[in-house]
């Protein structure tokens, strides 16, 4: 496979020949990538695929007027027309823009190339499927999930000479079972498939789920203890509604309005280069992701910037200009800049989760959410249910599964709420993110409904 | 094999032939004992203006192919960016090595339901091509709105967009289909927020954060009345600051449309989805609480509810010639008289159950599986004018713009919040309610429907919808009229 960078109009392009004038700026944004899929259902393979993708664009900055235009090919004459096409719908249509500082964009940033996921095969996939729907026929479950695996490369470069390449691999593991009573879900992220024990990750699922009928537990303020994937969705929302600058924009009073005041056990921050298998360390507007500390000492310290946003707050951009959409096929490489926390991570504390449960009373742990909408952006209100195994605790010990609830709270106010802090951190990756989390425990959180089944 | 080929005209299309013979050929040679192409470029452009300057120009194309092979009872599918030309052979191999993986576990012997190939070229009607409106067009025109719209004190954010996007397929089958099909839909709309000491609140037109699209060029746009719609909503933002908090009580509610399309598209659409049913996206997406034996016997809804899937139904979002399998576009009954009556299904899972296939198997882009889709799923009109309907009803709540959604995985317990609400008082629209949200169970919901407003008030609406691992987002309509409900949970979101 070549490289991204192995194209004969590079050095015209890095030395400004594409420019109609030489006080112009242009960037070219290239994503590759190959993605494997093998999905389950029923203990059984019901779809699985291969998608090879690729999106280059152009962003062409005249006197501060950014215009835009993409190209699915690489030949030099097609490349040059669509540069041609960004710089006049930056003259008749221009988003105002910053132009990026030429001298500091000189960057040569090559990351070399990671294993090949490619090489994996579809036996493989399917096998880590083949040992899931086993484990799960042996335990009387039924199972549902996918695999996947996806081989990525990000490339940067614009007119001022500067050049960054990143090749990222992620490999992921989604399993949801039941047995007709409970439930349990289980999600894996890694680098590399190989890294993922099958057998294990199921066994952890299933262990979730037993014979007995799910209590029943009235709606209401309750203690909870949220589990790793349950944070990362919880962070999802807060990445681009209270961590982003772009959510100033968006009517972000709540912390006008409640402080600015977190629990000192509390540390988060979103650093890329900790993540570096699985993320490019630069954004799509080609500038190095910095580590931002978000919540510290119990303080919201920071947000992260995209170019836009700096320009307008007096920042300097934090490289956190992405696109959500940019990650999955089909790319569509004209989306706007998203300026959002992308590898957001918290600092795992010195309790074990049995360690939580034993001293807390009583209260619910949750695994995972579904369905999550935002009611309210300013306070980063959220509505969902909880699935995949919600248990009550008593006494200190798991008493058993309950009934799915509704939950409906502000997730800033949860934060503010974290009594204790996991001490082993889980990856969990959606369309938003990759999020590095442990489990936390929240001394109030806001239950509305039973969710009633069938 | 080809016989619908000469539908592709120009010299062009009749090299691509070659191509697609070569790649059906081949794939049976292979030992697949049915194959597809399909190759989709769509092209993307959304402009929008915020307080009246420009805030995003996103004009976006994406280009691809797949092949879909079945052997050995199990699909294999491989995409690829670009056109077939010279990566088909690669594309070939990886959609039979996938099959051949997955066949491995256990062969099904399942096949799906045949259909015979047709030749065929479709397109949704379009008076004004809006990608033959220029960019600075479209921004003259959203400032202007804008600058009629004004700002009202409390006003802090006043946001325009239009969108549009055009997509060509082109899919060709072993069974001898040939389709050709061009897709433009187009759409807009104007989202208001006003603020005051810390509340936020916001009103959109014509639908949820100031978004709709249809099945037709830029003379949708150009009827959508923004800058007068814009005003009133504006005005709306601003009451809602003042308004009281809607009531927590169990009540009769009236739905708009809008809210309506809402709770039909998750409580209805999605429960009758057959994949969900057997159970096949549990894993994401979520089940059904119907199941596939309640069929023609469950009471769904009251005697008045009807619920057809109509993917012929004109302006319709979820419109189009042929589904991504190759099946006509249909009208098909999902509930008659509250009776649960039909499924959305893709062919493969139609054969399980015995249907006949529906036409409803549909995939966001080149780079997707073809899966069970809602396409146009519309609540037939019923006789009553919303006066005559607000007049009729002592006390309660009408309820306007969805402003939140969520539902349960088995799509039965749903929480709907809406932009703005007005209480009932005999028969008389009264006070503004603010965050007003209603909850219960589907079942519930339909069963509670007493009156239906007629052809007059009934529009076609257009959302996206989400489905699949990975997430498929396609575009799906809904035909609806206000509806009223009794008895219904009421409260704040």
């Amino acid at each position: 496979m070549k490289s991204l960078l192995e194209v004969d109009w590079i050095e015209d392009f890095l030395q400004g020949k594409m420019l109609t004038k030489k006080e112009d700026y242009c960037q070219i944004v290239m994503r590759r990538q190959y993605y494997d899929f093998v999905r389950y259902a029923n203990n059984s393979v019901t779809q699985s695929g291969h998608v090879e993708d690729f999106s280059l664009r152009i962003n062409y900055v005249l006197d501060g007027k950014l215009g835009t235009a993409a190209v699915t090919c690489t030949d030099k004459q097609s490349v040059y027309d669509a540069v041609r096409k960004a710089e006049k719908n930056a003259e008749v249509c221009g988003v105002a823009q910053p132009t990026p500082c030429k001298e500091k964009q000189k960057i040569r940033y090559v990351v070399e190339r990671w294993k090949d996921a490619r090489e994996l095969s579809n036996s493989l996939r399917t096998g880590y499927v083949e040992k899931i729907c086993r484990s799960a026929r042996k335990e009387g479950c039924v199972a549902g999930g996918y695999v996947s695996t996806e081989y990525a490369e990000d490339a940067v470069m614009d007119s001022a000479g500067s050049v960054l390449i990143h090749p990222s691999e992620v490999a992921e593991c989604k399993l949801y079972a039941e047995n007709g009573e409970q439930s349990g879900t289980g999600s894996i992220c890694r680098c590399s498939l190989s890294e993922i024990d099958a057998e294990e990750f199921a066994a952890q699922v299933f262990a979730k789920i037993k014979k007995e009928k799910r209590i029943s537990v009235l709606p209401g303020e309750y203690p909870v203890i949220l589990l790793p994937e349950a944070v990362a969705q919880m962070f999802s929302f807060l990445g681009p509604y209270a961590f982003s600058s772009n959510a100033v924009e968006n009517f972000r009073l709540w912390m006008d309005k409640n402080g600015k005041k977190f629990p000192e056990i509390l540390y988060i921050w979103d650093d890329a280069y900790e993540q570096i298998g699985m993320s490019a360390p630069f954004d799509g507007e080609g500038v190095l992701k910095k580590r931002v500390d978000l919540i510290k000492g119990g303080e919201l310290r920071s947000m992260v910037y995209d170019t836009r946003m700096a320009a307008k707050y007096g920042k300097e951009s934090t490289g956190h200009g992405s696109s959500v959409k940019q990650t999955i096929s089909p790319l569509l490489p004209h989306i706007s800049s998203n300026c959002r926390p992308a590898n957001l991570i918290m600092m795992q504390g010195i309790h074990s989760i049995e360690d939580m449960i034993a001293g807390m009373s009583s209260g619910i742990i949750v695994t995972a959410f579904h369905y999550n909408r935002l009611v309210d952006q300013a306070g980063v209100v959220a509505t969902g249910t909880t699935c995949g195994g919600t248990f009550l605790t008593e006494n200190g010990k798991v008493s058993g599964q309950i009934c799915d609830m509704r939950y409906t709270q502000s997730f800033l106010e949860a934060l503010q709420n974290v009594e204790d802090v996991g001490c082993i951190r889980e990856i969990h990756r959606d369309i938003t993110g990759i999020y590095t989390v442990p489990a936390v425990k929240i001394s109030s959180f806001c239950f509305t409904e039973t969710v009633r089944g069938k | 094999m080809l016989q619908g080929l000469p539908a592709i005209r120009n010299s062009e299309k009749e090299f691509m032939k070659e191509i697609y013979s070569k790649i059906l050929s081949r794939a049976l040679v292979l030992g697949a004992g049915y194959a597809d192409v399909r190759t989709v470029r769509t092209r993307r452009q959304l402009v929008s203006v915020v307080n009246g300057e420009i805030s995003k120009v996103d004009d976006g194309e994406s280009e691809g192919y797949n092949i879909r092979v079945w052997m050995g009872g199990f699909w294999g599918f491989a995409a690829c960016c670009g056109r077939p030309e010279e990566s088909w052979e690669n594309t070939l191999q990886s959609a039979v090595d996938v099959a051949r993986a997955a066949g491995r576990l256990e062969e099904t012997g399942e096949l799906f339901v045949p259909e015979a190939g047709v030749a065929a070229v479709y397109r949704t009607p379009c008076e004004i091509d809006p990608f033959s409106v220029p960019v600075s067009d479209k921004i003259e025109f959203l400032k202007m709105c804008d600058r009629e719209i004004g700002r009202l004190e409390d006003i802090r954010q006043v946001r325009l967009q239009t969108e549009a996007v055009k997509e060509n397929k082109l899919f060709v089958s072993t069974e001898g289909s040939c389709i050709e099909q061009e897709l433009t839909t187009s759409g807009g709309g104007v989202l208001c927020t006003a603020e005051r000491h810390g509340e936020v609140q916001s009103r959109s037109y014509p639908n949820r954060l100031g978004r709709e699209r249809a099945c037709a060029g830029w003379e949708y746009v150009l009827r959508m009345n923004l800058a007068d719609e814009g005003k009133r909503v504006s005005r709306e933002a601003c009451m809602l600051l003042h308004a009281k908090e809607c009531p927590k009580k169990k009540t009769t509610v009236i739905l708009d449309g809008s809210q309506t399309a809402l709770a039909l598209h998750e409580t209805c659409g999605h429960a009758v989805e057959l994949d969900r049913i057997f159970g096949e996206e549990m894993a994401y997406a979520g089940g059904s609480y119907l199941a596939g034996e309640e069929c023609g016997k469950y009471r769904f809804g009251s005697d008045i509810v009807n619920v057809v899937a109509d993917a012929t139904c004109p302006g319709g979002l979820g419109t189009y010639g042929y589904d991504d399998e190759g099946v006509k576009a249909q009208r098909i009954e999902l509930v008659k008289n509250g009776i649960w009556t039909g499924v959305i299904a893709d062919r493969a899972d139609s054969l399980k159950l015995g249907i006949r296939a529906g036409g409803m198997s549909r995939s966001e882009s080149w780079s997707s599986i073809p899966m069970a889709r809602m396409t146009n799923i519309n609540l037939e009109p019923g006789e009553w004018s919303l006066e005559d309907l607000i007049g009729n009803t002592r006390e309660g709540i009408y309820m306007e713009v969805c402003r939140s959604l969520s539902v349960d995985r088995l799509r039965l317990n749903y929480r709907f919040g809406a932009e703005v609400a007005w209480e009932i008082k005999e028969g008389k629209l009264g006070d503004v309610l603010k965050n007003p949200a209603i909850t219960g169970t589907g079942r519930d919901l339909w069963r509670s429907c007493d009156a239906i407003c007629g052809r007059k008030y009934w529009r076609m609406w257009g959302t996206d919808c989400g489905k699949g691992q990975p997430s498929q987002n396609v575009v799906v309509g809904h035909g609806t009229s206000p509806a009223r409900f009794r008895n219904v949970q009421a409260g704040t979101y």
